[in-house]
């Protein structure tokens, strides 16, 4: 991964078999991999009577906007949205500040069982959520923390807390030691240290961090339908799902809402590609 | 030795300002329902309600369990299915995509998507897709002249489906995994080999193969972790149906907990479950510690 793509594929392969082949391989792979996403895209900008065409055609004539008018001004889905962006952002706000704390103290602190403390908080990402929803839903009842943005903020924040602990430690060990130390030198607390020095160098890992987290709360299903069931907090995906329901089978509409809900992630992804995989290479090699 | 104590006081306190926090989060979210569910498990149960302690009746109960049985068998040919899918053909794509001849780049950000847009999503794409009225691929079928299909209700046609549908969308990872796993093998033993004259096939088998065997090794369990816990995909695209032929055990957890309200079985399937996944998760570590020391 330390040369990219494009400054090491600039020179043209001899046209080979194998060439050939694995151009072939991957045009075919490809092709599957974005037929249905391009499909979804084609029916979403469909009129009605289109969509149910048959023969089945891949392009619109006339394409129109119609279905996306229909799920941004009538449909609930801004407030699934609203939704989900609240959550995610209590969700950031918690791992990164908790996170931050945890791998500062576990990179920098003498502390004895130090290795064992990380691995104990790397297993319990290993834990199955569908394990822990009847319990945590039972709990969550008792305590009226069902149906609530901190409720949910909270299952998302545990469960990412390892991955973003993981990552911002990295970041931390790479930060030489000599700089707290002068630091302290100077009159710098232990704390300062960390709020002043270390905090603005590991800004990259902690957006990166963010990403992974706004993704996965993005994406959630499992969780959001289990203990979010009102229409007031209801999240993106599960608004999605359930607008099938609503809409009966008008699959025009019906794949607006698809593609909106997963646009913002796509583009995300698009922009933000290496830095993505490292992330997501780190966190799965470093257990 | 009153500043001594002292310091010795402030030097205990100061590590749990950094990761008390984490801790505390992780024993409340986390590690207590676990404890709650085994304790549940041992109760009998209505709705929310805990009742009197049953001890291992749930579990007895889940053993004389047919259906947990036949769920059991679906989950192993779920998991086994998907892995025979994507495991190989996320290492041809690794493979193919680490010669880096132009345009790679943007087949690989293609080849990528499927993993990045939620399990939902994947399902609702399927779904339409596959439509037997409206769909492309009935279409393309009905001109080789085979009937219609109706996949996903369909008794034989359902699981294979289903199976197919979890592949696309998680061959990326496995791919992932691999190229990154590939570029860690000097492009000297490759040159090396082609002086010798080894030809593609001996260069995959005693160069390609045994160095990343380790990263295989740590992306099948990865994937059979993901797999054996995975809900979303199956309740959206089957919903365990038809017949509850593609219902696997974390799906019937979920149908347990919140459609029957029982929670005395969902917990025991859950605490069994999570004993599975930490089994997995063991070997997974195992093999992370081999793949250190190499």
């Amino acid at each position: 991964m330390k040369q990219s793509y494009s400054t090491i594929a600039n020179r043209w392969p001899k046209v080979t078999v194998s060439v050939v082949l694995s151009y072939a391989v991957l045009v075919i792979t490809g092709a599957a991999a974005i037929a249905p996403l391009l499909w979804a895209l084609s029916t979403s900008v469909k009129t009605t009577t289109q969509v149910v065409a048959y023969p089945p055609r891949w392009l619109p004539d006339p394409p129109t906007f119609e279905s996306y008018l229909q799920v941004v001004w009538r449909s609930p889905m801004p407030r699934h949205l609203l939704n989900t962006l609240i959550v995610a952002g209590i969700s950031i706000a918690l791992v990164l500040t908790v996170a931050t704390h945890c791998a500062y103290g576990i990179a920098r602190l003498r502390l004895r069982n130090r290795e064992l403390l990380s691995f104990s908080i790397l297993a319990t990402a290993m834990v199955p959520i569908i394990s822990v929803l009847p319990p945590l839903y039972s709990v969550y009842a008792r305590l009226g923390l069902d149906d609530s943005y901190l409720g949910l903020s909270l299952v998302y924040s545990a469960w990412q807390v390892p991955t973003a602990m993981i990552l911002v430690r990295g970041f931390i060990e790479a930060i030489p030691r000599e700089l707290e130390e002068a630091a302290m030198i100077d009159g710098c607390s232990r704390r300062q240290c960390l709020y002043r020095i270390v905090f603005p160098i590991i800004q990259p890992g902690l957006v990166a961090a963010a990403l992974l987290i706004f993704i996965y709360v993005w994406n959630d299903f499992l969780v959001a339908t289990t203990l979010a069931i009102s229409d007031e907090r209801r999240m993106i995906q599960v608004g999605l799902y359930q607008y099938i329901g609503d809409v009966g089978i008008d699959w025009g509409r019906f794949m607006a809402y698809t593609v909106l809900a997963s646009l913002p992630i796509i583009v995300l992804f698009l922009s933000l590609q290496r830095r993505l995989l490292r992330g997501l290479v780190a966190g799965a090699m470093k257990g | 030795m009153a500043p001594r104590a002292n310091r010795i006081n402030v030097s205990l306190l100061s590590p749990l300002y950094y990761v008390g926090p984490t801790i505390l989060l992780l024993l409340a979210i986390v590690a207590y329902p676990i404890a709650h569910s085994f304790y549940i498990s041992l109760h009998k149960t209505e709705y929310l309600r805990i009742g009197g302690f049953t001890g291992l009746s749930n579990y007895l109960a889940l053993l004389h369990d047919d259906i947990v049985q036949r769920d059991f068998i679906i989950t192993i040919k779920y998991v086994l299915g998907s892995l025979s899918g994507a495991v190989p053909i996320g290492l041809l794509l690794a493979i193919i995509l680490n010669q880096r001849l132009p345009g790679f780049g943007i087949l690989r950000t293609i080849c990528t998507l499927p993993w990045v847009i939620s399990q939902t999503v994947s399902a609702l794409l399927w779904i339409w897709f596959l439509n037997p009225s409206y769909g492309p691929v009935n279409y393309a079928l009905s001109k080789l002249s085979i009937p219609t299909l109706d996949f996903r209700a369909d008794v034989v046609l359902a699981l294979p489906t289903l199976i197919g549908v979890n592949v696309w969308m998680s061959y990326p990872f496995a791919m992932i995994l691999f190229l990154a796993g590939l570029q860690t093998i000097p492009e000297e033993l490759y040159e090396a080999a082609r002086i010798d004259g080894a030809s593609v096939i001996s260069e995959f088998y005693h160069i390609t193969l045994p160095l990343i065997k380790n990263t295989m090794m740590a992306a099948c369990v990865m994937l059979t972790l993901y797999y054996f816990t995975m809900v979303t995909l199956i309740f959206v695209f089957t919903g365990g149906g038809p017949a509850k032929l593609t219902e696997v055990l974390s799906l019937r957890i979920f149908n347990e907990a919140f459609f029957y309200w029982r929670m005395g079985t969902a917990s025991a399937l859950g605490v069994v479950v999570f004993v599975l996944n930490a089994v997995f998760s063991l070997i997974y570590i195992k093999v992370l510690r081999r793949e250190a020391e190499l």
